[in-house]
């Protein structure tokens, strides 16, 4: 099993294999899931995974791993995360490629982010996602599994809950000064990037897009 | 760098600007983040010949797509510009894949691969 490995917190994940550090990592706020970390290099959690996989990372894990499961589940030790109420600000990422998740995480990290990164996979958890946690900024692949990031963000822009919530699209598809104000225009998202986006330039967007918040990033 | 590594941005396997974009994340992350490529790109390689195999011209342009992102973002040029090419040719109209689009994007992974195994090498533990 690629689960814990020894007495420690390292584990590889059950889709990507990276050795990660449960101690260290986030955790997903999945509904219905049991609560897991996400994967700093693919940024998925592991709710999905097969059960006996699931079973066998639990039964390895150390008593920090289990009190922090714990912790998650229980209201009474920490109502905030059991709550499913990351600290803010949120930023949700949601692409289906591990390289932008991978990427994306370690800028924020180095960039001083003090709140939360959420990873989602497909548009439609990523919306579901959104609108659940009402996050700080998006930042959303276009072309995506389940449901575009386009409509996805003409959806958020359409709801009073979520209207206010800025959107970065980032395609390597549809490119040009066409697609461009069609995004802007049409699907109401507030920034276009297209990929590759450099560290440089992610850090620079997230930093403006939570201008108003400005002890978010460091400069 | 070496001349293996001076050689495969000179022909476009790598993009220099790229990877120099990612060197301040570190050498340790950028080790992680070829290893994961490697894993990435190798999965999509399997599910393109898959998408061949069964004539799925729709299939094979998601996988196309998703291939090419990762590659753009780790600067493997390439394999990104293969893939594009062969998107494009898929695109107008949605047409049958051809195995010498497969080949052309094997061979430009095979060199994007070797690439990044040697600059991996380069970068401190």
């Amino acid at each position: 099993m690629n689960t814990i490995e020894g007495d420690s917190n390292l584990y590889r994940c059950y889709h990507c294999v990276h050795l990660n550090d449960a101690a260290r990592n986030e955790w997903c706020l999945c509904t219905g899931g049991e609560n897991t970390p996400v994967c700093r290099a693919c940024g998925r959690c592991f709710c999905a995974a097969p059960k006996a996989w699931r079973l066998d990372f639990w039964r390895l894990a150390t008593a920090d791993a289990a009190a922090r499961r714990r912790d998650h589940r229980n209201p009474a030790a920490s109502p905030k995360a059991a709550a499913g109420l990351p600290d803010r600000p949120v930023i949700l990422l949601i692409d289906d490629d591990p390289i932008v998740h991978a990427i994306a995480g370690r800028v924020l990290e180095s960039s001083g982010l003090t709140g939360t990164l959420l990873h989602a996979h497909d548009g439609r958890t990523g919306l579901e996602t959104a609108q659940r946690v009402v996050p700080e900024l998006v930042l959303t692949d276009a072309l995506l599994p389940l449901l575009d990031g386009r409509d996805l963000s003409r959806t958020l822009k359409g709801d009073p809950r979520t209207a206010h919530v800025p959107i970065v699209v980032m395609t390597a598809l549809y490119k040009g000064v066409r697609y461009r104000l069609e995004t802007l225009r049409n699907y109401h998202a507030d920034r276009f990037l297209e990929k590759p986006v450099s560290a440089e330039t992610l850090r620079t967007v997230v930093a403006e897009m939570l201008a108003l918040r400005p002890a978010a990033v460091a400069s | 760098m070496n001349g293996t590594i001076d050689a495969a941005i000179l022909n476009g396997t790598i993009d220099a600007a790229i990877l120099e974009s990612l060197r301040p994340l570190g050498d340790a992350f950028l080790k992680e983040l070829f290893q994961t490529y490697s894993g990435y790109a190798r999965e999509q390689l399997e599910l393109l010949r898959g998408a061949l195999a069964a004539a799925d011209g729709t299939a094979f342009c998601r996988r196309l797509h998703a291939l090419r992102g990762a590659s753009l973002g780790v600067g493997a040029a390439g394999v990104a510009s293969a893939c594009r090419t062969a998107e494009d040719a898929l695109a107008f109209p949605r047409s049958i894949p051809r195995r010498r689009q497969l080949e052309a994007i094997e061979s430009e992974l095979g060199r994007a691969l070797a690439a990044l195994a040697e600059i991996s090498g380069g970068l401190r533990p």
